[in-house]
């Protein structure tokens, strides 16, 4: 250590004594160093403190000098009057970006929704934002979003209507009845969901819907040309073959009716016009029906009836009903 | 603030020979010696704050003096510049028993050198061979790829390593002794 130190201070270090001394100084402390170090002064050297030029005090003194005045206070500090600044200006930043993140977070967290109603006996035909078409029977509701939300299209739905789902690349359509979730991939078909009956139907036109009952989690599948019906009281589905027929009667403003019995036949009627029927026509109808009525004729379905079970109605003279009943 | 002004003059009054004397003991080179003096003057401007017995000031000033003397030595011995001096001059001890210039006179050479290659070699051995960065820290530093680094800093040593043995260094050196001998 001590020779390498004496070649240190006289310049004359060969790689391979760098590389011995780099090594030995590496696996020692600060004391040790200063031993080994300061143990083997520069050679042929007697300096004092007499001895030193007084050339080189003052040399260094200005030095001293120039640095300690470089490092002086201004008058103005710019530095200081920014971090000031910084720090006033940073929190308000905050607030106002948290402020304005927020503000985008709630519109787009509660977008405005339709509601679509009808009453007794109205048909209304609704377009939705993604284009699907919902044509709805009386007595049902829609309501949805002005904007569909990035991958999903969901609706709440209770009533009777006949869907045309806008196809839209595996984008689910799901529609949120009373006791199911119909999932719908682009397809036509009718959805029957009352709200307090006991039981819902799906018949499919075309395409493939998935049905899942909640909060059973029953689900099936449905092709064309078959029903399904949900028993609400325990959540099964029951699968009935229909035979394709193209849109329900009811959008067609008709109902075909077989063998139906005059119970059925009357409460029908009064249901699709919104009213009683007349005394005297109720006892005239005394069996089994069977053909098509109008939806939105009633004197015309009141003709058909008549000549079936052999009424006359003198239409300027009675009315063939006696009151709204809702 | 003027107090401590003429205070800072009355200590260096009192303390500068002597410790220029103790630096001068333990480093070859004077220049080195009084910058290390100053150093330890300019802290103690510094840290004046922190002082409050005066007493303490003469074994304050000659730690402070003998820590800069440990660093400047580990440092300079741990330095790539310190290798390429002693590889550079290993030829001229074997063949004169001394080195052709001194260690201060290299290192600025090799710094000109340094400038005068092209800019994304400068800035790749400056990071890995003075700051000593890893080669991943510089990529991300200066928006290069690691191999771009790599490729960079190896053309960057041997570009210089070239130079600084090259015949006209050969007579830069040459010129430095002749410098030395004839115009002290």
């Amino acid at each position: 250590m001590h020779d390498l130190i004496k070649k240190y201070h006289a310049g004359t270090l060969t790689p391979s004594d760098l590389r011995n001394l780099r090594d030995l100084i590496a696996g020692m402390s600060d004391e040790e160093l200063a031993q080994a170090l300061l143990g083997s002064p520069v050679e042929g050297r007697d300096i004092t403190p007499e001895s030193i030029d007084i050339d080189a005090v003052e040399r260094m003194k200005l030095m001293i000098d120039s640095a300690i005045d470089d490092n002086a206070p201004r008058r103005f500090d710019w530095r200081r009057w920014l971090t000031v600044a910084a720090a006033v200006i940073t929190p308000l930043l905050f607030c106002s970006t948290i402020f304005l993140y927020l503000q985008t977070d709630r519109a787009s967290r509660f977008p405005d929704y339709t509601l679509i109603t009808t009453a007794r006996g109205q048909h209304t035909t609704v377009t939705l934002p993604d284009g699907t078409v919902a044509t709805l029977n009386g007595e049902s509701s829609i309501e949805f979003p002005s904007r569909f939300a990035e991958g999903m299209r969901t609706v709440k739905f209770a009533g009777e209507a006949y869907f045309d789902v806008a196809k839209a690349d595996g984008l689910p359509f799901d529609i949120v009845t009373e006791g199911m979730t119909v999932e719908v991939k682009g397809t036509s078909f009718n959805l029957l969901a009352r709200n307090n009956m006991p039981t819902s139907a799906v018949t499919l036109e075309s395409g493939l819907v998935r049905l899942v009952a909640t909060p059973s989690h029953h689900t099936v599948n449905i092709t064309p040309g078959h029903t399904a019906i949900l028993d609400k009281a325990d959540g099964r589905f029951r699968i009935d073959s229909v035979g394709i027929s193209g849109q329900p009667d009811w959008t067609r403003r008709e109902m075909r009716l077989r063998g139906v019995t005059p119970d059925s036949l009357v409460r029908r009627i009064e249901s699709a016009y919104d009213i009683a029927l007349d005394p005297a026509i109720v006892a005239a109808i005394n069996d089994r029906f069977t053909g098509t009525l109008p939806t939105d004729d009633l004197f015309g379905a009141i003709d058909i009836l008549g000549a079936v079970y052999g009424f006359n109605l003198p239409y300027h003279t009675t009315r063939p009903y006696t009151a709204a009943t809702k | 603030m003027a107090d401590d002004r003429r205070a800072l003059d009355a200590v260096y009054a009192l303390y500068a020979r002597r410790l220029l004397a103790f630096v001068m003991r333990h480093v070859a080179v004077a220049e080195d010696a009084e910058e290390i003096v100053q150093d330890v003057f300019i802290a103690l401007w510094n840290n004046r704050a922190s002082i409050r017995n005066t007493d303490t000031l003469q074994p304050l000033l000659f730690t402070a003096a003998r820590n800069r003397i440990l660093n400047s030595f580990r440092s300079r011995i741990n330095s790539p510049i310190y290798e390429e001096y002693v590889e550079t001059m290993a030829d001229s001890i074997a063949a004169t028993g001394a080195p052709a210039i001194e260690y201060d006179q290299f290192h600025d050479v090799v710094m000109r050198e340094i400038d005068r290659l092209p800019s994304t070699q400068r800035e790749v051995l400056r990071l890995a061979r003075l700051q000593g960065l890893p080669h991943k820290e510089i990529a991300n530093r200066l928006g290069l790829s690691v191999q771009t680094v790599t490729n960079a800093l190896s053309v960057a040593t041997k570009t210089l390593r070239e130079r600084l043995r090259a015949p006209a260094m050969k007579n830069l050196l040459t010129f430095f002794v002749i410098y030395r001998v004839f115009l002290p």
